[in-house]
């Protein structure tokens, strides 16, 4: 009895309580197991430095590498210093070209240009300058860069936005060479970091000769339709222009002749970049395609006309070592010495090497040689020359330049009719070149005349005097003598 | 004889009652004792720092350790913050869902850091224009490091924390635990590998329910009814979590400089799990 009362009681008991737990609950719960990021394990990924440095003797090429910083450009000195480094350890000699003269005389004496994130334009005239240098056998390097150009003003919270792009394709135009305003990307394979990007494969060019892999670091893509595209994206590499690899994506290119470059990223010629997988090679081979170039000069790009380190200066007819003579050899030699070179006098034809050869039209043994390339023929009478593009021309007051570039020496000729009018050729051709001389190819005909000479202009200033009128009497130009 | 009959019934009332009615009464005052089972609400609607962290880990703390809390939603409104916080957070909320089912349900928005969270729970909701997504991560370069005259240290990186390369590579490593995460919470309901996830795109939630970034689009009051759907309640309390809180935290400025001035972007420069919307630009 006192069971069945104990049973009755604990159902009283739990009956209020299982209704509760009834009306609330539908079951049990049971948690699973909640998987979590194995934190521990991610490690932060390292590039692999692979590329030896080579450190070999500096033996000098005498060529000039002229570095663009006069357009705004993005980059500092020391980002590029691994590129100059390498340069100069090759022979090469690095100059920048602040704007402080115009790009035309600067690009007279180099060998290669090279353009790194500009971003003021280049006006019609430089573009055609660089053209001409480019068809003279000059190289152009010209590096782009995804980060360049945009910049956050924290002041206003607007963001600054100068795309090298924009700045740079009209310089790459006349090569079919044009960046697009993107940057390219790989999240699935990269170096660190989705825009630090592998190439693996490249276009078949001595340029990427050797390369296994190497990285560039924000990068834009870059087309053209005649060049060669050199490092080429994989399936997984994206342009954010489209967020696909339709049609491929390249980071450099070559133009169809060669001699201009363009590579979508400068980062990796910084440190610690430059040595991260195959980059150490690639800026060799950029070192190797600046060197490359043999610019043939022409008359444009006196008085850089001379590539060996000793030219010989040759006089002929009646020039001889004296007084008048003197302070000719003097401005040569102060010429050369600016240009790193040294003078030696000869007193007949050097076998080779650069020659400068000054003197009077006559027909002198050793002279005749120089004419003879030229075929200019001078008349029995000498009362005028024969000279291939301009006739017969009287000699009188006239002064004759010839040049001839040769691999094995470049020959300047310089002759007058007469010694005393040496000195006023070379005047011509120092600073009044284009306003003096007429030139067909490669020979010049200037005016020395001491009646008619530019070159001897005197300007003799009026002395200003208020007219009656109020006008001012300006200065006025009369002849010398 | 009637009465004698009376008497034996009431002799019989009287032997069974202690039996019946007292533990009755017991098992009655023991079934009000039993909570009723809760619903518990964490809204938040900040971005995730040191202060609004602090404020949403005590929370879920309160949450785990109050048994009457059978699930519990969160209701979230985030761009994600910096990458410390949202791990802190994470990690709690990771611990909650050990022991309860937790159902998220976004508002305007659960990107980046947002997203490291919700991708920690059971079931997520959206709304169709909800942002969602922005997985990845973001942050200033420190300056290349070098000598200031009058600051004197121990070593190169003493002042600057680490070189530059080094902090480049470190929002790598954890992008991958961004990715794991995400991985490890949404599985194979995720409809899309890391090439997609981790371009840091932002859907809206109509797509994000395509990609398997969420699980459904449905209001507030859906995620309730899931949360107890999981913990197997019919009937149930919701309660706001935060007016249980009375824990304070010193407010500390995010997105305000130190001169008080709003910046659409954190005032400290460091490693964000954060959606910054893309500054005005001059052209």
């Amino acid at each position: 009895m006192n069971r069945n009362k104990f049973w009755f009681g604990l159902l009283a008991f739990v009956l209020p309580i299982l209704l509760k737990v009834v009306w609330y609950y539908n079951g049990m719960t049971t948690r699973p197991e909640i998987a979590t990021p194995d934190y521990g394990k991610f490690t932060l990924p390292q590039p692999a430095f692979s590329t030896p440095e080579t450190r070999e003797a500096v033996v000098p090429t005498g060529k000039v590498i002229l570095f663009d910083a006069a357009h705004t450009n993005l980059y500092d000195a020391g980002e590029i210093q691994p590129l100059v480094e390498a340069l100069i350890r090759a022979g090469g000699r690095v100059e920048m070209h602040d704007g402080s003269s115009d790009l035309k005389t600067n690009l007279k004496y180099a060998n290669a240009f090279v353009v790194i994130s500009p971003t003021l334009a280049y006006s019609a005239e430089e573009i055609q300058t660089v053209q001409k240098f480019v068809h003279s056998g000059g190289r152009l390097l010209v590096l782009s860069d995804a980060t360049r150009g945009t910049s956050v003003n924290y002041d206003t919270g607007i963001t600054e936005f100068i795309p090298d792009v924009n700045t740079i394709n009209p310089v790459l135009a006349p090569y079919d060479l044009r960046f697009n305003f993107d940057y390219i990307y790989n999240i699935q394979e990269n170096e660190g970091n989705f825009r630090n990007v592998y190439f693996g494969d490249f276009g078949e060019t001595d340029f990427t000769a050797d390369l296994g892999r190497v990285v560039l670091y924000g990068a834009h893509s870059i087309e053209s339709d005649s060049g060669t595209l050199l490092l080429l994206g994989n399936r997984t590499t994206f342009s954010s222009l489209t967020d696909s690899n339709e049609g491929g994506l390249a980071a450099a290119a070559l133009s169809a002749e060669g001699s201009v470059l363009a590579i979508g990223d400068f980062t990796f010629l910084s440190a610690p970049y430059n040595k991260v997988e195959d980059n150490g090679l690639l800026v060799q081979r950029v070192v190797e395609f600046l060197l490359a170039g043999e610019r043939t000069p022409g008359l444009d790009d006196l008085p850089y006309l001379f590539s060996q380190p000793v030219v010989s200066v040759l006089p002929v007819g009646d020039a001889q070592l004296n007084a008048g003579t003197i302070p000719i050899l003097a401005g040569v030699q102060s010429m050369l010495d600016k240009m790193g070179k040294k003078m030696e006098i000869v007193d007949e034809t050097p076998a080779s090497g650069d020659v400068l050869v000054f003197g009077t039209i006559t027909s002198d043994e050793i002279l005749k040689p120089y004419l003879d390339e030229f075929d200019i023929t001078l008349d029995e009478s000498a009362e005028y020359i024969e000279i291939p593009g301009f006739g017969e021309v009287g000699p009188s007051g006239i002064g004759l330049v010839l040049f001839k570039p040769d691999r094995s020496g470049n020959t300047l000729v310089l002759l007058t009719d007469s010694a005393d009018n040496l000195p006023l050729l070379f005047n011509a051709l120092v600073s009044e070149f284009s306003t003096s001389c007429v030139t067909s190819g490669n020979i010049a005909i200037c005016s020395t005349s001491s009646g008619e000479s530019s070159s001897e202009e005197v300007v003799e200033e009026t002395p200003v005097e208020e007219e009656a009128g109020g006008e001012k009497v300006t200065p006025t130009t009369t002849p010398a003598g | 004889m009637k009465s004698e009959k009376s008497k034996a019934l009431w002799e019989v009332i009287r032997s069974w009652l202690p039996w019946t009615l007292i533990p009755l009464i017991l098992g009655v005052l023991a079934a009000i004792a039993i909570p009723i089972p809760k619903i518990g609400v964490i809204s938040f609607n900040d971005a995730i720092y040191d202060y609004s962290s602090q404020y949403l880990m005590a929370q879920i703390r309160y949450a785990r350790e109050h048994p009457e809390i059978r699930a519990v939603v969160l209701k979230i409104n985030s761009p994600g913050g910096t990458v410390v916080d949202t791990e802190a957070v994470y990690l709690e909320l990771i611990r909650l869902r050990q022991k309860k089912p937790v159902v998220a349900t976004v508002g305007g928005m659960a990107a980046s850091g947002g997203y490291y969270l919700i991708s920690g729970t059971d079931y997520v909701y959206a709304k169709p224009t909800s942002s969602i997504g922005n997985v990845g991560v973001i942050g200033y370069l420190p300056p290349a490091p070098f000598l200031y005259e009058e600051i004197i240290s121990t070593g190169p990186y003493k002042l600057w924390g680490s070189p530059r390369d080094t902090y480049q590579r470190e929002i790598e490593a954890i992008k991958q635990g961004f990715y794991q995460a995400v991985i490890a919470g949404r599985g194979d309901r995720l409809e899309i590998g890391p090439e997609t996830l981790l371009r840091g795109q932002i859907w809206p939630g109509t797509q994000a329910l395509e990609l398997g970034l969420i699980d459904a689009l449905g209001s507030d009051s859906d995620a309730i009814e899931k949360a107890a759907e999981m913990a197997k309640v019919w009937h149930y309390d919701v309660i706001d979590v935060i007016g249980t809180i009375i824990e304070t935290f010193e407010p500390t400025k995010f997105y305000a400089s130190v001169d008080g001035v709003n910046l659409p972007y954190p005032e400290k420069p460091g490693l964000y799990m954060l959606y910054i919307p893309p500054l005005p630009t001059s052209k």
